[in-house]
């Protein structure tokens, strides 16, 4: 078989920082190749060069049998090359079919749109799945379907390469069977596949060939079978240990006290009821996580919570209605929140992150909390002077949870610190969280790995269809069907 | 997404609402208010020009006034020198889109505020020379005694020519919103290295937003020379572009209507608030701050938001209906 895609020697550089070095990557036409690695291991950088958004450094990019380093990513998606992005990047003022259409298009310069294209967009879509939402806007889809999408985009550019950045991201069960139905189609049509995955069942399954980068570099390349028994990717890629981060200690005397009450909360977002009823308790001193799948209500209830989205119902915090106060009120009262995808400043370094997170305070606090949180987190303190965009995903996770703590809250609320991270440093972030809890601080995670999540809190509410279909203490709902249902979608 | 035949009833409907006017203004207007009307069309035939590249395109152009003057100049030394009107018509709109592509060449890699002051420089250039380049274009006095179409202060058969061109301008620019091309152009707006992915040409889209918005410019200033028979520097001068940049934004970036909208309130306001003579531009001022402050969209995007409002309300009544029946 042809080489489709022949990369020898690429190096990458970002002024001092070596983001990939010396790699060779070698993809056979009509295969599914995979590439994997922990975060920060430059894998999108990868991405990034192949697609021509950033020039190789030094170092070779064969497609098709063409130099193309240094093309334009227009003109390599003219070429037959496709690819995805992590967090999708889909065109806001579109509809689902005109997301389509505008591909179907991309280089006509017909005056009207034919009833032929428009047959072909809503073919593309009935093979991800996406038919019954043709007319449906993409700003409102949930993140599931958004992905579905960016591989029916990459589809109308009938491609002969496709680079999938973490396809599978975020999606719950019923997603990902159909996600791997699609890449399996894809396949079949003769498309090959390069994919950056982290979750290595569905790199089993798809994948013909696998190629492992850590820290920059490869550090394998096999058939799956081959990279399962290789130790030095276990090293790397799963962690040391096999067992996860300790409990949380049982929390400790004041636990009576209810900290966050919450009653009959309710959100909507125009005719869509996100979250209905909603009754939950934090005490003091509590680790309580909120679980359920993709679209359950859970970031939609914190974002109520933390003032983000209007919402109806009773909420108290340390005896006070919150549901009046003005979201910059809420740190002043003792609550921080980290929010999804982190929202650091980039072009702050990562002391000027966790200094604004006290803004306003006295120098001497700041010093002092910041002293504090540097001891927390010894990854950040090597990369003091570091700016936050230059940091991979698990020290950027780690500095947003720096910065809320900044303000020593009484409740930190996290909304899926795990997103996008590899299984070890999932393992490192949840286990600060245990020294913060240790430390007397209440936290309110909300969390989509649920083994993880129930393994490190003390007690659980589970979300399904925006509902609390299930609460107990973790112990116990780690056994219960309930939550697997409830991911599942299988219907109580 | 507008459907062919929609794209369609509401082209024939503004064809009927521009005959309607055309009958009915003449009969109900003074000479002095044909000529305002005339103005105003002129400013929405600017608007629209500015809409393209700044509302469709999201890139930020303050060279409208530019390419208003580089018309009118065009057109007016193009017949000083023997040319027929029509002739020098189509020459200055072809001169005004070059420039329009010179501009976007150099300004491929700007974006936002970089953008923002290089089309700035661009439109002090141009009226630096529309001044000092007295041999063309008489410097500071201007010229005088433009033959146009020989309609020069005719405000009335001015209003039918003017219709006519505002007509197909405004038609142009909904087709190019509706048709693949304006799809095309949303999505390079909307993303531009998700664009750039699907292999779509961007340089060539942002060139030729800028030769689009140029075309526009360059007609708006021929007709100008048509209407007045005379241009002065003054009249496009550099900060007038900061009077198309509110037309659209109050009308509401990106709506061909809103363009019609904010060039329309931006010409006839003034005349209603002339009672209020010095204080005028402080009420003015005020009434784009407060548009802009409290109604993103612009009016366009508040009539928009109005209808959606009616048609959902009635649409929620159904089915609470039929939630009680079952």
């Amino acid at each position: 078989m042809d080489a489709m895609l022949e990369i020898t020697g690429l190096t990458r550089r970002f002024g001092g920082i070596v983001a990939l070095h010396n790699v060779d990557l070698t993809v056979r036409e009509g295969t599914i190749h995979a590439v994997i690695g922990p975060n920060g291991s430059g894998k999108t950088t990868l991405f990034n060069v192949i697609s021509g958004i950033y020039p190789p450094s030094d170092g070779e990019v064969r497609f098709l049998g063409r130099n193309v380093g240094g093309m334009s990513p227009e003109a390599l998606a003219g070429m037959g090359l496709g690819r995805t992005f992590q967090n999708t990047r889909l065109f806001a003022s579109m509809s689902v079919l005109e997301t389509v259409l505008v591909v179907l298009y991309r280089g006509s310069i017909a005056l009207t749109i034919s009833a032929k294209a428009e047959r072909r967009a809503r073919e593309i879509l009935e093979a991800v799945g996406l038919a019954d939402l043709a007319d449906a806007p993409v700003t409102g889809l949930p993140q599931g379907q958004r992905r579905l999408l960016e591989i029916a985009k990459v589809l109308a550019l009938d491609p002969k390469l496709v680079l999938l950045d973490e396809p599978h991201g975020g999606l719950n069960h019923t997603e990902t069977a159909r996600l791997i139905e699609a890449v399996r189609k894809m396949k079949e049509q003769g498309i090959t596949i390069l994919l950056i995955e982290h979750e290595m069942e569905v790199v089993m399954q798809l994948a013909d060939d696998i190629t492992v980068l850590n820290f920059g570099e490869r550090l394998a390349h096999g058939s799956p079978a081959e990279i399962q028994a290789n130790e030095a990717v276990i090293e790397a890629y799963l962690g040391q240990s096999a067992s996860g981060p300790q409990a949380a200690p049982a929390p400790t005397a004041k636990a009576d006290e209810t900290l966050l009450s919450v009653r009959n909360l309710s959100v909507r977002y125009g005719d869509i009821e996100a979250v209905r009823g909603i009754d939950l308790d934090v005490k003091n001193g509590e680790f309580v996580c909120l679980l359920g799948n993709n679209g359950a209500g859970k970031s939609t209830t914190l974002k109520a919570l933390a003032r983000m989205v209007p919402a109806s119902g009773e909420i108290s915090f340390e005896g006070e209605p919150l549901l009046s106060r003005r979201i910059e009120a809420l740190v002043g009262m003792g609550i921080a929140l980290v929010p999804e995808r982190r929202r650091l400043f980039g072009g702050l370094s990562v002391v000027e992150n966790l200094r604004i997170g006290a803004h306003g305070r006295s120098r001497h606090y700041v010093d002092e909390v910041q002293e504090e949180v540097l001891d927390l987190f010894p990854s950040l303190k090597r990369l003091q002077r570091s700016l936050a965009f230059s940091l991979s995903g698990g020290e950027q996770q780690m500095l947003a949870i720096g910065r809320a703590l900044m303000s020593r809250p009484d409740l930190l609320m996290l909304d899926e610190p795990s997103l996008g991270l590899a299984p070890k440093l999932v393992e490192q972030v949840l286990g600060k969280l245990i020294e913060v809890n240790e430390r007397g601080t209440s936290i309110l995670l909300v969390e989509q790995n649920a083994r993880m999540a129930l393994a490190i809190s003390h007690r659980a509410y589970v979300l399904s269809s925006g509902r609390i279909v299930a609460s107990g203490s973790s112990e116990e709902l780690a056994n219960d069907e309930r939550v697997r249902n409830a991911y599942l979608g299988i219907a109580a | 997404m507008m459907s062919g035949r929609r794209l369609l009833a509401f082209l024939v409907a503004s064809i009927i609402v521009t005959v309607a006017i055309a009958l009915v203004l003449p009969q109900v207007l003074g000479i002095y208010y044909l000529h305002v009307v005339d103005v105003m069309l002129i400013n929405v035939i600017l608007a629209l020009g500015l809409n393209m590249v700044l509302g469709f395109g999201g890139q930020i152009s303050l060279a409208q006034s530019a390419f208003f003057g580089l018309g009118a100049y065009a057109f007016a030394i193009m017949q000083a020198h023997g040319w027929p009107a029509p002739v020098a018509a189509i020459g200055a709109v072809a001169f005004s889109g070059i420039l329009g592509a010179l501009l976007g060449w150099p300004v491929l890699r700007l974006r936002g505020h970089y953008l923002a002051l290089a089309t700035l420089a661009f439109a002090l250039i141009v009226s630096e020379l529309m001044v000092n380049l007295d041999m063309l274009t008489g410097g500071a006095n201007g010229m005088m005694q433009i033959e146009g179409v020989g309609l020069a202060g005719n405000n009335q058969p001015m209003l039918y020519v003017l219709l006519a061109v505002t007509l197909v301008a405004f038609a142009g620019s909904v087709i190019f919103a509706y048709s693949p091309m304006g799809l095309r152009v949303r999505a390079f707006r909307d993303d531009l290295i998700a664009a750039q992915a699907v292999g779509l040409n961007v340089k060539a889209m942002k060139i030729g937003l800028f030769v689009a918005s140029a075309v526009y410019g360059g007609a708006a200033g021929v007709c100008y020379c048509w209407l007045q028979g005379y241009i002065s520097p003054d009249v496009f001068g550099w900060q007038t572009t900061f009077s198309y940049l509110s037309m659209v934004v109050v009308g509401g970036l990106g709506s061909s209507v809103g363009a019609v909208i904010g060039a329309a309130l931006y010409t006839l306001v003034p005349e209603w608030l002339r009672f209020l003579q010095e204080a005028y531009f402080v009420m003015f001022g005020a009434v784009v701050i407060i548009v802009i402050a409290l109604v993103p969209g612009g009016l366009a995007g508040l009539g928009a938001r109005l209808f959606k409002r009616l048609t959902r309300a009635r649409s929620t009544d159904a089915r609470s209906l039929s939630e009680q029946e079952a």
